[in-house]
């Protein structure tokens, strides 16, 4: 009987809540019909903006995504202190490898060329072949197909996400038009692998010695790299390794700059505090451009039925339900646009093949939960923050004066 | 005679906007018993829909006591007068009574959705409604596919739906033709008649007068004995 009492106000308050959802649900439905074209464009406007943030998000993201995998916590990468265009030395490899705590070294050479048309771009590098598969552990590929890699002077691998987007075939021979080296690359695709960071997987590498014989042919300059790939024998050993190389080379002619892969590879796609920076600004613009957007549609709708809560209010509804009406209303039209936004980038980005859109620029964008989570935080705010105010207003006017407006 | 169900004793209301100052009603006193049908006549501006306001509880007095339904109006807060109106009082306005986006049947049935009358219940009571007033066949009708009259009925309709004592009417027959205006008004009758529900209409159209059990006229915010006869 206690027990009963306790419990039963509390089903008691859900089962009105529920038969008062269940009550008001035509009315609030009705009422975000009611002008249609203004509910669409709405929608849409929110919509596209709220599309806009989680593919910001998403960018945002991407950019920062860490490779999951153990064995790029190990990899570093030095490179020259000025920029990734300057070269250093080849001898650096083997003292760089001297040096505690590194297990070995890899050269490694941006190429650069240009497969057929500029638009098909791709990451290109030109690396020791016997130590990629041993660096990049973590990329499967056929052993008979890694062999015949690490045999042939121009043999080349790549990710099965180019093999996929070229319709290339093992076997196939391709050419890499030269950009600021003054050759072509003579390519013969032997292999394909997988990666669990799957931009790697839009990756070609092809031979560091045979780049070099290109080089030594055609330009007046020999033994050079483009950056070091370091594996460290431990993960403690990573930061000192970045220390001490980059102590060593401090006051030669080619000094360099350490940092881990993962590091690189922001440092490649710009400035990332920049970028997050830029993103946040534009991000927050879009979204105040919307709320205020909203907030004028959502005034002028609920200005246009004074005489509507008026009626109401004269049959009886207090000023807290008519609120809750309103409110509902312009939150279920927010919620549609954030619907339409957040499942509109999640369907798109997880449909389209963007590599393929984006001619090799944009590999992949994973809309995350939060990302979405945002999205529809963000449409419930800016539907209650926009219709508040004049919801308000609306439902604390007099009867009495609310009919003056309007008769 | 029945017991009063309306006592305006003195009843005062002044509207004051900056330094102006109307005295829209002027120590009006006045008493409507239960079951009766009463017009109330004037020209405009006299104060009918003031009068009206007040005895609804939408607008509060500035003077002088008035009494409906045995509560003062003017003493409750305004969720008591909401709960209140709903339960007690049914109100037709002149225009701008239907929710555009709500069906006849829609709209005869927002009253109902403040009670506890189950879905089932709810439908019965807003069939016969409209059943009374003539336009059951017209309920999945829009407002805009119904005629000005059609409209006006639909309106009376959901003001007793919710069987309420006292029926309000603030100029209901205005903006209709003599026909539709006639039919309005022989449903007010039917209800004061057969229902016994007690009417306070406010009109300045003298056929209104002849469906009323009393007729008072309205100037200037006092009432005066019949000024045309
Ligand atoms: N909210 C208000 N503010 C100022 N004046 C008002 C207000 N409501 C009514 N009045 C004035 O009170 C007088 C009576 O108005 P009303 O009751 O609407 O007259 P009726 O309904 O008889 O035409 C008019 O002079 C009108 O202008
Ligand atoms: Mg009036």
């Amino acid at each position: 009987m206690g027990l009963f009492e306790i419990r039963n106000p509390k089903s008691a308050i859900r089962n009105q809540l529920y038969s008062l959802f269940m009550k008001f649900a035509g009315l609030v439905l009705k009422s975000t019909l009611r002008n249609k074209r203004r509910t669409i464009l709405t929608v849409l406007g929110l919509g596209a903006s709220l599309f806009l943030l989680v593919t910001l998000h998403t960018v945002l993201y991407e950019l920062q995504a860490t490779t999951i995998t153990a064995e790029s916590d190990l990899r570093l990468i030095t490179r020259h202190a000025v920029s990734i265009a300057n070269w250093l030395p080849l001898a650096y490899k083997e003292q760089i490898r001297q040096i505690p705590g590194v297990k070995d070294v890899m050269t490694s050479h941006w190429f650069g060329g240009i497969y057929i048309d500029e638009r098909n771009f791709f990451a290109q590098f030109a690396d020791d072949a016997d130590k990629l598969f041993k660096f990049y552990s973590e990329w499967r590929i056929d052993p008979a197909q890694r062999e015949a890699f690490e045999r042939e002077r121009t043999a080349a691998v790549a990710g099965v996400r180019l093999f996929k987007r070229f319709g290339w075939k093992i076997g196939d021979r391709i050419t890499l038009k030269g950009t600021f080296f003054p050759f072509d690359a003579e390519l013969k695709l032997v292999g394909s692998f997988t990666s669990p960071n799957l931009p790697d997987e839009a990756v070609l590498v092809f031979h560091y010695d045979y780049l070099n014989e290109m080089i030594v042919k055609t330009m007046r300059t020999r033994d050079v790299a483009g950056f070091y790939v370091i594996q460290a024998e431990s993960l403690q050993a990573v930061p000192r390794i970045a220390q001490a190389v980059d102590g060593k080379f401090r006051n030669s002619t080619a000094p360099t700059k350490t940092e881990t892969e993962k590091a690189f590879q922001l440092t490649f796609s710009s400035m990332l505090g920049n970028v997050k920076l830029f993103i946040g600004a534009i991000s927050a613009v879009v979204v105040f451009t919307i709320l205020l957007v909203t907030a004028a549609t959502m005034a002028m709708t609920i200005r246009e039925r004074t005489a509507e809560v008026a009626i109401l209010k004269t049959l009886g509804y207090t000023s807290g339900l008519v609120f809750t009406l309103l409110l509902a209303e312009a939150l279920s039209i927010a919620m549609l646009g954030g619907l339409l936004g957040c499942g509109g980038a999640k369907l798109l980005y997880s449909t389209v093949d963007l590599q393929q859109l984006t001619g090799g620029w944009i590999i992949q964008l994973r809309v995350q939960p939060e990302g979405l989570a945002l999205g529809m935080v963000l449409a419930a705010v800016i539907g209650t923050a926009a219709s508040a105010v004049p919801a308000f207003r609306a439902c604390r006017m007099p009867i009495a004066e609310a009919l003056r407006h309007v008769g | 005679m029945n017991k009063a169900l309306i006592e305006v004793d003195h009843v005062e209301k002044v509207f004051r906007r900056d330094s102006n100052e109307v005295r829209a009603l002027d120590g009006i006193s006045l008493e409507v018993a239960e079951g009766d049908f009463l017009a109330l006549m004037g020209p405009s501006g006299s104060g009918k829909s003031t009068l009206l306001n007040l005895v609804a509880g939408i607008d509060r007095p500035t003077g002088g006591r008035l009494r409906v339904l045995d509560v003062e109006p003017a003493r409750m807060s305004e969720s008591q007068l909401a709960r209140w109106r709903n339960e007690h009082i049914g109100f037709v306005f002149q225009t701008f009574n239907l929710i555009p986006v709500l069906t006849a049947f829609e709209n005869v049935e927002l009253p109902l959705l403040l009670t506890r009358l189950a879905r089932a219940e709810r439908q019965r009571r807003v069939q016969t409604a409209l059943r009374l007033v003539g336009l059951e066949d017209r309920a999945e009708h829009y407002p805009r596919q119904l005629s000005g009259g059609e409209e006006q009925r639909v309106a009376i309709a959901r003001a007793f739906v919710a069987d309420p004592t006292l029926l309000l009417a603030d100029e209901p027959t205005g903006d209709l033709d003599a026909h539709s205006a006639e039919e309005v008004l022989e449903i007010f009758a039917r209800l004061n008649r057969e229902l016994g529900k007690t009417v306070l209409l406010v009109t300045h159209d003298a056929r209104a007068a002849r469906h009323a059990g009393r007729v008072l006229h309205l100037d200037k915010g006092v009432l005066v004995d019949q000024p045309e006869k």
